[in-house]
């Protein structure tokens, strides 16, 4: 479905490019600058601000690298927060891409695509509503006493409480992956509804097999969702404040961490430079994923 | 490429694992996959409501039903007028982004230059961490343009939240000949405000309304956007946040964590519904 077509027919009817052209500039620019001013200019003043420094909860005009070379790369303690951060992403990336990747399969190849919609819709409900709530909600399920030991003393699986259960590595994968098992599926699923029926009846004839079918054409022509589903799931998760403020053992990630050089003293310059580093990571993850996948492929198709 | 350096051994492994892959019903295994994730996504919400009816509190044994945690939720002033507050803010905020979202979604009939950068831009918006974009919007509107802490101050940075999401949803939900019907009003000779009145608009009209629908859910549930720039004007999702922290999650919160999910899902399924009876419209 190109839109070509769309701008060729129109200008038959004597709208010249110039109308067309005001017309969309027209359309686009509040949101254009709206963003400008309210999301590129505010991270430009991070930027900023992170070459300040501070003393007794005020920032100093002058230009210093102290909050780069103390507050970032000085510091042990945000460098194991980085090294977690970046770690807990990928593994919850890769566990996310497992549980994910077979939903968005069901959801094309078992159901129609009506049905699949609904079924994605009604998946995506609990994404809208608050992080927060849906973090405490695992409470009673994972904490010592919650239904799962109960469940598990009283089959006698277990004679006492499990105690990582909750406030744990464990808690926080069951955290992350409720959150974004479903952002990893519905790119995925976009991308495996454009493969041609005809190809994998083809193949299927050819090699009479399904595991090499799947290997050599479902899941390659899958990528770029794939990628789109990687990228959102570790982009968030990285940028994730809630489950690692409620869900863990305590540990700091990036994100606590600039939370907390705010909160305990205001000391902005700081968690300015903590947000750039965070920012520097998740583009530059950005980057390497559309240098590896094309995913123009997916929004082309459209 | 494959096939080429298998040894005996993969080769009968392969069949092995073919074999039980078409013995296996790999429709029904998959139905109760998606049924086992349904169940998972949607438990800490049941749960939740499950246990605000708990006598026992917060987590079990569950001692009985009572309704005592909503009564003290209805009186806890402090809740109650964080909850309007989201609403307000929720109001306006949807409205921003519904005018702004459907604008742009409509520029997308045309092919223009910057259709996929315009795209990048917003959803910049979606990838760039809450709690980093706080601390840039507290910097840019509180520290260098001096506005006073409010809860107004953090509109903006819901509009940026919720935009990207709405202009995905209208992308989505608008039927795929909108343009042609333009075209024909355009050919019958219909000038540009009366084919976008009769025509465009009652087309997209279910799935603007969905979109918005979805804005203001998005709104009243963000907390951490909002966290640094309000002030004593903490919305709902923020004063469960500082209750929270303060004194982990308490049954009131529980009540209240119901009471949003239940109104939240109930308006999440009428917008879920407009979308698609708009994409459904031709």
């Amino acid at each position: 479905m190109s839109s070509e077509p769309k701008t060729g027919a129109l200008s038959r009817l004597g709208i010249d490019k110039d109308d067309l052209n005001n017309e969309v500039t027209g359309l686009i620019a509040p949101t254009v600058i709206w963003f400008t001013v309210f999301l590129l200019l505010p991270l430009l003043v991070i930027l900023y601000y992170s070459f300040l420094t501070y003393s007794s909860f005020n920032v100093i005009h002058e230009f210093t690298l102290s909050a780069w070379i103390d507050g970032v790369f000085g510091s042990g303690a945000v460098r194991g927060a980085f090294v977690r951060t970046i770690g807990v992403g990928i593994v919850v990336t890769l566990i996310t891409l497992v549980f994910g990747y077979p939903l968005a399969y069901y959801l094309r190849f078992h159901t129609t695509p009506m049905v699949g919609l609904v079924l994605l819709l009604f998946l995506v409900i609990p994404f809208w509503t608050s992080e927060l709530i849906r973090t405490f909600g695992w409470f009673p399920i994972l904490g010592r006493n919650g239904i799962i030991n109960g469940l598990l003393m009283n089959l006698g699986i277990t004679s006492g409480p499990i105690g990582w259960l909750l406030f744990s590595s464990f808690s926080q994968a069951v955290g992350y992956l409720q959150n974004y098992v479903v952002f990893m599926a519905a790119p995925i699923y976009i991308s495996l509804s454009q493969i041609d029926e005809g190809l994998l009846n083809a193949s299927e004839t050819l090699r009479g097999n399904p595991i090499e079918t799947f290997r050599n054409v479902t899941w390659p022509l899958s990528l770029p969702g794939v990628a789109i589903g990687c990228m959102f799931t570790f982009v968030l998760t990285i940028g994730n404040f809630t489950v690692p403020s409620f869900l863990s053992g305590g540990a700091n990630t990036v994100p606590t961490l600039i939370y907390s050089r705010y909160s305990q003293g205001l000391n902005y310059p700081s968690a300015a430079a903590l947000s750039i580093t965070l920012l520097v990571v998740i583009f530059a993850f950005v980057f390497l994923l559309f240098r590896v996948v094309d995913i123009t492929e997916i929004a082309s198709q459209e | 490429m494959a096939t080429k350096h298998t040894s005996v051994d993969k080769q009968m492994d392969r069949s092995a694992l073919t074999r039980l892959v078409q013995w296996v019903d790999m429709k029904r295994l998959l139905a109760a996959y998606f049924i086992l994730i349904s169940l998972y996504i949607y438990a800490p919400m049941l749960a939740l409501i499950a246990f605000s009816f708990n006598s026992g509190g917060i987590s079990p044994p569950y001692q009985g039903f009572t309704l005592a945690w909503y009564s003290e939720l209805a009186a806890n002033q402090g809740i109650i007028n964080s909850v309007l507050r989201s609403i307000q803010l929720a109001l306006v905020v949807t409205v921003i982004t519904t005018v702004l979202g459907t604008a742009a979604a409509l520029a997308y009939r045309f092919d223009f230059r910057g259709r996929k950068l315009f795209l990048y831009l917003i959803v910049l918006g979606i990838i760039t961490p809450g709690i980093a974009f706080s601390v840039g919007s507290t910097l840019l509107l509180n520290e260098v343009l001096g506005l006073s802490r409010s809860m107004w101050v953090a509109l903006p940075a819901h509009v940026v939240w919720t935009l990207p999401f709405a202009v995905i949803v209208l992308l989505a939900g608008f039927p795929p000949n909108l343009a042609q019907n333009e075209e024909a009003a355009r050919v019958m000779g219909a000038d540009r405000v009366t084919t976008f009145r009769e025509i465009v608009l009652p087309q997209i009209a279910p799935t603007v309304l969905g979109a918005a629908v979805f804005a203001f859910t998005l709104s009243y549930n963000e907390a951490e956007r909002g966290l640094l720039l309000v002030g004593r004007d903490r919305t709902m999702p923020m004063e469960v946040f500082s209750i929270a922290s303060a004194e982990r999650a308490t049954p009131e919160l529980f009540a209240l964590g119901s009471v949003t999910t239940v109104f939240s899902t109930i308006l999440l399924l009428v917008a879920g519904g407009l979308v698609v009876y708009g994409a459904r419209q031709s």
